[in-house]
């Protein structure tokens, strides 16, 4: 089945709107002035198990980078040069995410792998310049293999996003919706809506059914034109309520490999003049397999720590776990000196961002790390050898603050690893608080 | 009709599961220790964020709105007896006044008193005590050169101006200065050559500017909220419903617990943590880093912080009467958290009130005590930061607005 052939238009447009959107992105970045705040004023940047070798490069050449990404995007858009252009976007923006864990977004992830596949795929052998300029031979099909390869990676993020709501606080408890939509009151038209005591549950509800089985209903032809007007309605309303960025229309644009793949032509596309089929190559397929492999098991690593994932993280990222918890928490190093005894209470304030701090404060690999970080700062300045603990006051979900990590370890001489964290404290295992949203006046009822 | 009717018994189910929050736990991190329960009974539990009157964020915003404007009518009237006072012992008790007001609206830096670059903003925080913003080389320098008999003096360098500076100049009484021979005082030798009478008759004018400056700030302050004059107190309560600075109630909101988040930073990491040695101090304690060097009031200056999240958290009342965020916590039905975080804070007030002899002296003589009064403070920030910013679903200060998924 991966060989038939199909119409080409689908890939191309995905092309073109990729591209314009992260042409957008990059812009967005540069114009917010993030490039300073993410990359160039921490001091210090968390790391990636086995990445910690990415380093920011100077500040003016992260600016630049940032507008190559966008002259890169438009590239790729117009298909120009693709399979130079689309690659290096891939490896830039993947660089930039590697450079500090703290600034990990699902989205960014996903755009790093649609990119991946962008620059892999022939998506410039139609409606590109390098067609136009005859720099390569148009195509009129393709082999099904990569329609199926883009759906497959669509469908991932939407099942694993549903999947990740399978969990008591989610559908049982509403939370965290009740405790984002009951700051929401205000909002034109939905707010009164939101203040009623069923509306986090129902919404919930409606979260996981709806990321569960969208991409069903996008199979179908009889049920797809419905279903993704549910898909716009749901991310912009998603847009609505929360900073999620480009997330909503990175999700819009890929929905659409869901649609008959001639889409994009006024005239419908006519099999009679496509061959039977197009070989792929095995290796293609070797690599492709490998890949959906990978897809599927990062987000079930979190099996194998087992307990709740929202409390120690092990297996969080690169899993579509999108919004599904709210966490906060005051964190206090106690660095001991081992020689003369003294201890030093230290704020992670004092090394890093806001934007950083929070994202420490619900992440324990986070907290070790900067721990090393500490331990590092206070050797240098003549005051070790010293031990690093930490008292870390977590709150999830509106739950009573409690001890996330262990505060008897010794910190300095844990080593991060991919296995079991015993250092990180048991999950809180009482249900969190039930929220009553609050109208904004007595006259909103 | 099979899968409508299982979603719907789903949701029945759902529903009819929903359990009642059972007694948290803490990890202690000791293995034969048995958990302890998270509310300290050594803790009095408060009524607190129990008010009877039906809460809405309106009612919140409005008592925030009336306390804010009453603060600054107070400082007012405090200012004004300051640019009053003659003679040194009436202008330094006028001075402490003055700063115990100024204290306790650093807990209100939202609207007008803000930065400009803030919703409302109009700085006359800044204008009004600039800390740590302050220079005693530049305020000697100003005072050589005059400035402060200059019609630009309003519009001088701000780490010479306000009662940060005024502390210093009736405060202090030696005849050095801290500007190094580079300095132009010291190099064309004016300092030198000012008698101490012209000296203290210097400083006493100098003083009296300030004065006026910091008088015309509290005013513009009062006009500002003034519902008759700038009525930025219609700003704030209309928040979210025709509010022309903050468009929605969350926003406004937000913004005011930026402002209390003061307690942590700078009362806890800047005011008690440096003097402690815990931050940019070389020595094991720098007893230089606390914010009154000259009037050694830096132990009054907690209080009154502490005194003006008190009248925002509990109320505005004089022992926390009134609509505050602890009623916010109690409407949302978090009235256990709003009990601890009641407790944290008169935990703190006491430790501050009980605190002798003062701080400066006692960093030295009794350093176990100022860790103690360190740690009152941290007790309440650690629930504002972990707890209350989760059920309220505020965000943290300085947090950049930036994506999330």
């Amino acid at each position: 089945m991966f060989t038939r052939a199909v119409d080409i238009a689908w890939l191309a447009a995905f092309r073109v709107l990729f591209g314009l959107t992260m042409a957008f992105s990059a812009l967005r970045f540069i114009a917010y002035g993030w490039i300073d705040d993410f990359y160039i004023r921490p001091t210090f940047h968390f790391k990636y198990y086995g990445f910690e070798w990415v380093q920011p490069l100077a500040p003016a050449v992260m600016h630049t980078l940032f507008w190559a990404l966008a002259a890169l995007s438009l590239c790729i858009a117009a298909g120009f040069f693709f399979r130079i252009t689309a690659t290096l976007f891939f490896l830039a923006f993947t660089y930039l995410q590697l450079i500090d864990v703290a600034t990990y977004l699902n989205h960014y992830y996903l755009a790093c792998i649609l990119a991946l596949l962008l620059a892999v795929s022939p998506a410039h052998r139609a409606y590109s310049l390098d067609s136009y300029l005859g720099r390569v031979e148009p195509l009129e099909y393709l082999p099904q293999f990569w329609l199926s390869l883009f759906r497959f990676q669509v469908g991932v993020v939407y099942t694993f996003a549903g999947l990740a709501k399978l969990n008591t606080d989610w559908l049982l408890h509403a939370q965290p919706l009740g405790i984002w939509l009951s700051s929401r009151t205000d909002t034109p038209l939905l707010g009164p809506i939101f203040a009623e005591p069923w509306a986090p549950l129902v919404m919930s509800w409606a979260g996981f059914l709806f990321d569960l089985t969208i991409i069903w209903f996008l199979r179908s032809s009889r049920t797809r034109l419905p279903a993704y007007a549910a898909l716009i309605a749901f991310h912009v309303l998603t847009r609505v309520l929360f900073p999620i960025g480009m997330f909503p229309a990175i999700m819009i644009l890929s929905a659409l490999v869901f649609f008959p793949p001639d889409w994009p032509r006024f005239h419908r596309f006519s099999p009679s003049l496509a061959p039977a089929s197009i070989p792929v190559r095995r290796p293609l397929l070797a690599a492709a397999l490998l890949f959906a492999i990978i897809q599927v098991a990062l987000p079930l690593r979190h099996f194998a720590y087992g307990e709740n994932i929202l409390w120690h993280e092990q297996g969080m990222r690169f899993s579509w776990r999108v919004m599904v918890r709210e966490k906060n928490g005051a964190i206090t190093y106690y660095v001991r000196n081992k020689d003369t005894g003294r201890v030093w209470p230290v704020s992670p304030n004092y090394y890093l961002t806001a934007i950083q701090a929070r994202e420490l404060s619900s992440q324990p690999d986070l907290i070790l790390q900067l721990a090393h970080h500490i331990r590092d700062d206070f050797q240098k300045n003549n005051k070790g050898p010293v031990e690093v603990r930490v008292e870390a006051r977590v709150s999830l979900n509106g739950r009573p603050s409690r001890l996330m990590v262990d505060p008897t370890v010794d910190l300095a001489v844990l080593e991060d690893s991919i296995s079991k964290a015993h250092w990180i404290a048991p999950a809180p295992l009482g249900a969190p608080p039930q929220l009553t949203p609050i109208k904004l006046s007595l006259s909103d009822r | 009709m099979r899968a409508p009717a299982a979603i719907f018994a789903l949701l029945l189910l759902a529903i009819s599961c929903r359990q009642k929050l059972p007694q948290e736990v803490v990890y202690t991190g000791k293995k034969d220790a048995p958990p302890a329960p998270v509310l300290d009974a050594s803790i009095p539990l408060l009524d607190s964020g129990t008010s009877e009157v039906e809460f809405t964020k309106r009612a919140l915003l409005t008592a925030i709105a009336d306390c804010t404007l009453d603060q600054y009518r107070r400082l007012e009237t405090k200012t004004a007896t300051l640019a009053a006072a003659t003679g040194t012992v009436a202008v330094q008790r006028a001075w402490r006044e003055a700063m115990f007001a100024i204290e306790e609206a650093e807990l209100f830096r939202f609207g007008p008193a803000a930065r400009t670059t803030e919703p409302g903003g109009q700085g006359h925080r800044d204008q009004l005590y600039s800390w740590p913003l302050v220079s005693r080389c530049t305020i000697e320098e100003q005072l050589v050169a005059g400035t402060y008999a200059t019609p630009e003096f309003p519009d001088s360098r701000i780490n010479a101006r306000g009662l940060g500076a005024h502390e210093y100049l009736i405060f202090y009484s030696g005849s050095d200065n801290a500007c190094s021979g580079f300095s132009r005082i010291n190099a064309e030798g004016s300092w030198a050559a000012l008698s101490p009478q012209e000296l203290a008759a210097k400083k006493a004018d100098y003083a009296a500017a300030i004065a006026r400056d910091v008088h015309s700030h509290a005013q513009a302050l009062v006009r500002a909220w003034d519902p008759a004059a700038g009525n930025f107190h219609r700003e704030l309560s209309t928040a979210g419903a025709g509010s022309t600075t903050w468009s929605s109630d969350q926003v406004a909101l937000n913004a005011i617990s930026d402002a209390i988040f003061y307690i942590e930073n700078p009362l806890k990491d800047l005011k008690l943590a440096r003097p402690l040695g815990l931050s940019e101090c070389a020595n094991d304690l720098c007893p230089e880093a606390f914010e009154s060097k000259y009037a050694n009031a830096s132990l009054q200056h907690l209080r009154a912080n502490l005194r003006g999240f008190q009248r925002i958290y509990q109320g505005c009342g004089e022992n926390g009467e009134g609509i505050g965020f602890d009623d916010w916590l109690g409407a949302v039905g978090a009235g256990e958290l709003a009990q601890r975080m009641t407790s944290a804070l008169l935990v703190a007030i006491a430790t501050a009130d009980n605190f002798q002899p003062p701080i400066e002296t006692a960093l030295i003589t009794d350093t176990q005590q100022v860790w103690t009064l360190y740690n009152a403070v941290k007790g309440l920030t650690d629930l504002l930061k972990a707890d209350m910013v989760t059920v309220l679903n505020l965000e943290l200060p300085q947090i950049i607005e930036g994506d999330n998924d």
